[in-house]
């Protein structure tokens, strides 16, 4: 691809943007977060309070990808069969089995919408494993790849009852988790109440304009862009800091209220996690229009990239909410870029 | 003399108590010290109260002019002070005598008396104050024996050693005021090594002037560091204005300082810009200029 | 030019301003040191190297006037004493004006004892009305009392034939017809 055609690519990346934000209001980070994972090519885990439009955010990306989607709601009695195939009796009354929602639409399945994912068991989340991380299953005896996938999950914060909280591992594939808050802008409010069109989100989502993006060609579009941005070398001492910085904060002088850094952290951020760092900060320079990443650019996702990979120990992990925050911002703010 | 008030009360009353409300004066009191035990030069205070009825007037002309009365008499100072009352008038008046007699043997004399005058409207009426005696003592001998010890007269007065006081005060108000104000202008300096936060700029522009435009990298990097030194942690472009709320200071050189952190972003990261001495000259102005600001004089 | 500017000079200027008070302090005190050990000495010595300055302080003037009133110098003594007669408070004033008596009723008894009264006469007219003065600013100054009584008993200030009081014009013409008592006391 050419500089030329990546312009193109921007021009149409923002466009996309801008309508998401048409249709949802007031969430104008998570849009830009989610369009930075659709171009990064990573996973995205959705967490917020019920009812802030998470799953209207959700489908109106879908839809704007184009491609084949296919959701599927978690709860308890969820089996990992259940989203391979599923059996029934046909007409004649005979037994059939039939493909399940993931591998139905083989290579052309675009996004899976994973809705209420901590209402899954266990066994479902590693199935979903596997399909994340090497975008393949193994079912019926053969590999079935699904390339151009991409998973969006979503949990809500509210219910702890009857969920399994996400293993580490899972989390891990999830490239951004991204916290949906209720809008605070009041003219914001006011519109999302009294305006009718927010009222049908079927409507709603159906005034995005479909297939926008289209999405068989991302990953060569993220591959190219993943070389075409540079890094120079401050910047990867910038990097390699705030990734140590995860795992040793106390060495950065990284202090929080009532804290002994040293026992704070179980672990800190993987290899895999840096990557889709680096992966995001380019595509963010990208949107941005500049051949090169900022410190600015890790520092706008540092937060979403890194909250769900580093683990507070045990004595800590009751105030998680309290000082997840405050971790990373203290990272950020303690780390020079120069 | 003038502690032993014994206070005589003249009280003369003018006419039988029946009509006191016609009479135009309706108070009339002197009240005078003790009458004896009197030196040459000693003050004698007198003091007069009297109380008028209403639209009678004391005439101030009437009283004793201040100056000599007589050879050995003279009246320093007559102070008339006057109160309403009633409708009419009270007035206290105090004649302050000073006596200049020099008498051989303990001898009275008298303070002569006087007529005051009131009017009342075109009329005018009288009152009398009546003359004082007393006693007055020599100081010596009629004549003095030098062989028993007695002296003719007494010696000079001592010049007294000049008083320091008000320099002295004078000396340590100025001295407090030099030494605070030095010890202001020391902080804003960076002078004092407790104050680190003063002296950030003055050791980056030290640091600076060592370096040439070919270590650019030295030399943005001395100049971040002095920046996020002071804010106590890093700055970044995008957080500026943070940096402002809490130094407002510096908000004047925001021109500047953008400027600084554009280039230096596009030397760092993006690999596009190059030294340069232009370059080196401006981050050393803009390190001036915040070394003014930091020491206060911008 | 902004105000923190303004200040930052302030504050220089403070600073120069109030070095400078504090280096005229200095001079200041010295320079009282200096006139106060001068008036000790000129007290209790005798040998004192008299210099003639023109600003110097009352105090020391005043410590002057006596110091050449004790070496007999009277013309110097009068001078000095006459430029100090309007300065420093009313004890001061009180002091000089005493001493101007002391000056002029030494030369008085001097001139008695020669038997020159026709010069006697105003010198203690002079006198008695220099402590009169000192009197009139100082009622409490026993020193002057007790030397105006021995001026007025050097020439008593008769009433003509009455007790009653004469007015201040009668006074004058009657000085001279006065005549000076013992000025030694007894033998």
């Amino acid at each position: 691809m050419t500089d030329r055609s990546l312009n193109e690519w921007r021009d149409n990346a923002l466009h996309f943007e801008q309508q998401i934000n048409r249709i949802i209001l007031g969430q104008k980070q998570a849009v830009r977060t989610l369009v930075l994972a659709v171009f990064a090519r990573g996973h995205v885990l959705l967490e917020g309070q019920v009812g802030v439009g998470k799953t209207t955010l959700l489908r109106t990306v879908t839809q704007g990808l184009g491609g084949h989607y296919q959701r599927i709601e978690g709860t308890i009695d969820l089996m990992p069969s259940d989203l391979i195939y599923y059996t029934y009796l046909d007409d004649s009354g005979k037994p059939r089995v039939d493909p399940g929602p993931l591998i139905k639409q083989g290579s052309e399945l675009a996004t899976f919408f994973f809705n209420e994912i901590n209402r899954a068991r266990p066994q479902v989340h590693s199935l979903l494993l596997r399909a994340m991380a090497e975008r393949t299953i193994f079912a019926f005896n053969r590999d079935f790849e699904f390339p151009h996938i991409q998973v969006f999950a979503d949990r809500n914060r509210v219910e702890k009852e009857e969920t399994f909280e996400l293993p580490a591992a899972a989390r891990d594939r999830f490239m951004f988790e991204i916290n949906i808050d209720t809008p605070y802008d009041d003219t914001v409010l006011d519109e999302l109440m009294f305006n009718p069109r927010f009222h049908d989100t079927d409507r709603l989502v159906g005034n995005m304009p479909s297939g926008v993006i289209p999405y068989y060609q991302l990953n060569e579009l993220a591959e190219t862009v993943q070389h075409s941005i540079q890094t120079s070398p401050k910047l990867r001492t910038y990097a390699l800091a705030l990734w140590k910085a995860s795992h040793f904060p106390q060495q950065y002088g990284i202090q929080l209220h009532d804290v002994t850094m040293a026992q704070l952290l179980q672990a800190g951020a993987s290899p895999r996690g840096m990557s889709y760092l680096i992966r995001a900060a380019k595509t963010r320079a990208w949107l941005e229009g500049r051949d090169a990443v900022l410190p600015e650019d890790l520092q706008s996702i540092y937060q979403v990239t890194m909250a769900h990979r580093i683990f507070l120990s045990a004595m800590y992990a009751y105030r998680a909410e309290e000082l997840m925050p405050e971790l990373i911002n203290g990272i950020l703010n303690q780390i020079a870029a120069p | 003399m003038r502690n032993v008030w014994l206070f005589l009360s003249l009280s003369l009353t003018l006419l039988g108590c029946s009509d006191t409300l016609t009479q135009p004066v309706r108070k009339f009191e002197v009240l005078t010290p003790r009458p004896f035990g009197y030196v040459i030069g000693d003050v004698i205070v007198h003091k007069i109260i009297i109380e008028t009825r209403p639209g009678i007037l004391l005439q101030p002309s009437s009283l004793p002019t201040q100056g000599a009365i007589n050879r050995w008499l003279n009246l320093n100072e007559a102070i008339i002070t006057e109160t309403e009352s009633d409708g009419g008038h009270k007035y206290h008046i105090t004649l302050n005598y000073q006596i200049f007699y020099a008498p051989l043997e303990v001898k009275m004399l008298t303070l002569p008396g006087f007529e005051m005058a009131f009017s009342m409207g075109s009329k005018s009426v009288g009152q009398t104050v009546p003359p004082w005696h007393f006693t007055v003592s020599p100081l010596r001998e009629l004549a003095v024996r030098k062989d028993a010890g007695g002296e003719y007269m007494r010696p000079d007065a001592q010049a007294e050693a000049i008083n320091a006081d008000s320099t002295v005060t004078g000396f340590a108000l100025s001295l407090s005021i030099a030494l605070l104000s030095a010890a202001r202008l020391a902080s804003l300096y960076g002078f004092w090594p407790f104050f680190r936060r003063r002296n950030i700029f003055k050791q980056a522009l030290r640091k600076l002037d060592a370096l040439s435009a070919d270590d650019m990298d030295q030399v943005l990097t001395t100049m971040h560091q002095a920046l996020n030194s002071l804010n106590g942690q890093p700055v970044f472009k995008h957080r500026l204005d943070i940096f402002y709320r809490k130094y407002p200071n510096y908000r004047q050189l925001g021109r500047e300082l953008n400027w600084f952190f554009e280039y230096s972003s596009r030397y760092f990261f993006i690999g596009t810009e190059n030294s340069g001495n232009v370059n080196l000259e401006k981050i050393k102005k803009l390190c001036q200029n915040c070394r003014e600001i930091e020491r206060g004089s911008r | 030019m902004n105000l923190t500017r303004l200040k930052h000079y302030g504050l220089w200027f403070i600073l120069t301003t109030s070095l400078v008070a504090v280096g005229w302090q200095i001079t200041a005190l010295y320079r009282i040191y200096r006139d106060n050990s001068l008036i000790s000495r000129m007290i209790s010595e005798h040998g004192v190297q008299l210099e003639k300055r023109v600003s110097a302080n009352p105090e020391l003037r005043l410590a002057r006037a006596s110091y050449l009133k004790h070496k007999l110098r009277y013309d110097e003594a009068l001078e000095t004493l006459n430029l100090i007669l309007d300065q420093g408070d009313a004890h001061f004033q009180a002091r000089v004006r005493y001493n101007l008596g002391n000056l002029y009723l030494v030369q008085a008894i001097a001139s008695v004892e020669t038997m020159a009264i026709n010069q006697a006469l105003p010198e203690i007219g002079l006198a008695k009305q220099a402590y009169r003065q000192a009197l009139a600013l100082d009622s409490n100054f026993w020193d002057a009392k007790y030397n105006l009584e021995v001026a007025l008993r050097l020439l008593p200030e008769m009433d003509r034939g009455t007790t009653k009081d004469d007015n201040p014009q009668n006074k004058n013409s009657q000085l001279w017809t006065t005549v000076p008592g013992f000025p030694r006391g007894l033998p």
